[in-house]
């Protein structure tokens, strides 16, 4: 039986040094777990990952530049990833970026009905979060955050690139 | 100036009561989801430059569908075929086309010995996947030669490497897409990039009869705009021109893509504004207080943008669209990338419930919810002349990318 635990730093820099095995590329924290493990790993490996203009009392920002996509992960005053967007000529690999909501927001795709519209826009929900994505051919944008981790007063949808 | 007599008082009076009739006609018009349409059109200007595109009619897959057709040639060639069906999209670059409407061969291109494929993954989730073969294309009387396409093709080299995504995923008939390929004609000349061509992508991968893996794309190799590689003078981008549609809906609309922007007679826009891009090929636009990136796409069968806060969703199966009591007009302000020149613009919403239990096509006023972005989608397009500038490519207006209109 799987023991639900919360999510821990322990259990960031597992899933981030299995991210440093699995791809050299994948400096990004999580969302959902905290990020100063990843800001090390990042750090030894000399990957690109500079403070965002965005960052204000309520969070943190950092953005992460990956072969012509810019990731920016939201931190909140836990040092927690409340939310990432991203915006560029290739979506990033969700499933490292979304970490253990990957599960449900791919189910939750699966049984989004397809149309004309959910090519190029698609909102998804589920109980725990909200992934937003939008745009053409070179200029995918995406936006995923967890609810129940949003700073109070942070206007989060204003938060995408 | 008229001088007023007893007769033309009358005349007056005839067709002030005429504009009346036309203008609660028009009105009854706009509210009823019933009425039968009609079908609107501009004029075609001459030219070997001049493509006729449909909205509705013909086109008719899903509510605001525009189609083109072009002549595809094995290269070098007199072995042609006309293909119809084709979306016309401002949001994508480059032809592609479903192998089951393919009646003739075409030339496999080859990277080296190898074959390649490609993948087009969409926010759905949706993705087509098919090997990049060569073309002849002539669209209008103008061709462009030996030209990448994708031909779409689910069951390519073994079906689609597991880093594009599963064949459950795959989009693989024409009647689910509701088209036979796309004609993507929008502001860059190849569909990924440096991005694809200095590192292994998920959009391109070398192949093998069984199996493909992810490798680097040189730009040349890449599916490309074939807008791009027409002759001189017409390869600098496009022009989309459609006429206005009543707000009720049409049966049809027909307008025209003119290739070339002024360079002859029939591409100049004179009067119209340039609206640089950033390299991405987006704008800014601003409603209802806030400023968010935004795109104009052919593609997108309606406006997508943050509008909850004014107007009610719909339920059920529609409900990623707007469904407000009445005809809704709005407006937004369109910038440039860099908000140095901007314009104001007013758009409408009618309901999506009526909109999809109307008899009609086409839809100047079908809107949706998304809260992050300003998608100007087919609505946009309709009574209006939008110029799309290539990346790189030079015209009377500057240097692509850009919008113009």
């Amino acid at each position: 039986m799987k023991e639900h635990k919360g999510p821990g730093p322990v259990r960031g820099i597992q899933i981030a040094l299995a991210l440093c095995l699995l791809s050299s590329s994948s400096v990004f924290a999580v969302l959902g777990q905290r990020s100063d493990s990843v800001v090390k790993m990042a750090t030894s490996m000399k990957a690109k990952i500079k403070a965002a203009s965005t960052s204000s009392s309520a969070y943190t920002a950092q953005d992460v530049e990956l072969n012509g996509t810019k990731i920016r992960e939201y931190l909140n005053s836990d040092g927690v990833v409340f939310a990432v967007a991203w915006q560029g000529v290739i979506e990033p690999d969700l499933s490292s970026l979304l970490g253990d909501y990957y599960t449900e927001y791919s189910q939750a795709l699966r049984t989004t009905e397809k149309s004309a519209a959910t090519k190029r826009n698609l909102n998804i929900e589920t109980t725990r979060m909200k992934v937003r994505k939008f745009g053409h051919m070179r200029s995918w944008h995406g936006l995923a955050y967890v609810s129940s981790l949003v700073p109070e007063g942070v206007s989060v949808e204003d938060l995408s690139l | 100036m008229i001088k007023l007599t007893k007769r033309n008082l009358k005349e007056a009076f005839f067709l002030i009561a005429i504009l009346m009739w036309t203008g609660c006609s028009q009105n009854s018009f706009s509210t009823s989801s019933t009425s039968a349409g009609g079908n609107y059109s501009v004029s075609v200007p001459a030219g070997s430059n001049v493509m006729e595109v449909t909205v509705g009619g013909a086109c008719s897959g899903y509510i605001n569908e525009i189609c083109a057709s072009v002549t595809i040639c094995t290269p070098g060639t007199t072995t042609c075929q006309t293909i119809d069906n084709l979306l016309v999209d401002t949001g994508s670059y480059g032809l592609r086309v479903f192998k089951s409407v393919l009646s003739i061969s075409l030339s496999p291109e080859t990277n080296g010995s190898n074959t390649y494929g490609t993948c087009v993954s969409y926010m759905d989730g949706s993705i087509q996947w098919g090997s990049v073969q060569k073309a002849d294309i002539t669209m209008g009387s103008l061709t462009a030669s030996s030209v990448p396409i994708q031909v779409i093709d689910g069951s390519f080299a073994g079906g689609p490497n597991s880093n594009c995504g599963t064949a459950s995923q795959v989009e693989n008939s024409p009647s689910a897409a509701g088209f036979n390929g796309i004609l993507g004609v929008g502001l860059f000349a190849e569909d990924c990039g440096t991005a694809c061509s200095s590192a292994a992508t998920k959009y391109y991968y070398l192949c093998s009869s069984s199996s493909c893996s992810e490798a680097a794309m040189p730009i040349s190799l890449q599916v490309t705009n074939p807008v791009s590689m027409l002759p001189n003078g017409y390869n600098n981008g496009v022009i989309l021109q459609l006429p206005d549609v009543p707000t009720g809906g049409a049966a049809s609309a027909t307008g025209v893509l003119i290739m070339g922007i002024g360079t002859s007679t029939n591409n100049t826009m004179s009067g119209a504004v340039m609206y640089a891009t950033d390299s991405s090929g987006d704008i800014v636009t601003a409603f209802n207080g806030s400023r968010k990136s935004a795109f104009i796409d052919s593609g997108s069968n309606g406006l997508y943008f943050p509008g909850s806060a004014v107007l009610t969703t719909c339920s059920g199966s529609l409900s990623s669209f707007f469904c407000p009591a009445s005809l809704t007009t709005l407006s937004a302000t369109i910038y440039n990338a860099v908000q140095t020149v901007s314009s104001s613009t007013s758009f409408y919403v009618l309901s999506a419930n009526t909109i999809y239990a109307g008899s009609n096509s086409v839809y100047p006023d079908l809107g949706g919810d998304y809260s992050t972005g300003f998608d100007w989608g087919l609505p946009f397009f309709f009574g209006k002349t939008i110029g799309f500038g290539i990346d790189g490519k030079a015209s009377t207006f500057g240097t692509g990318p850009y919008y113009v209109f």
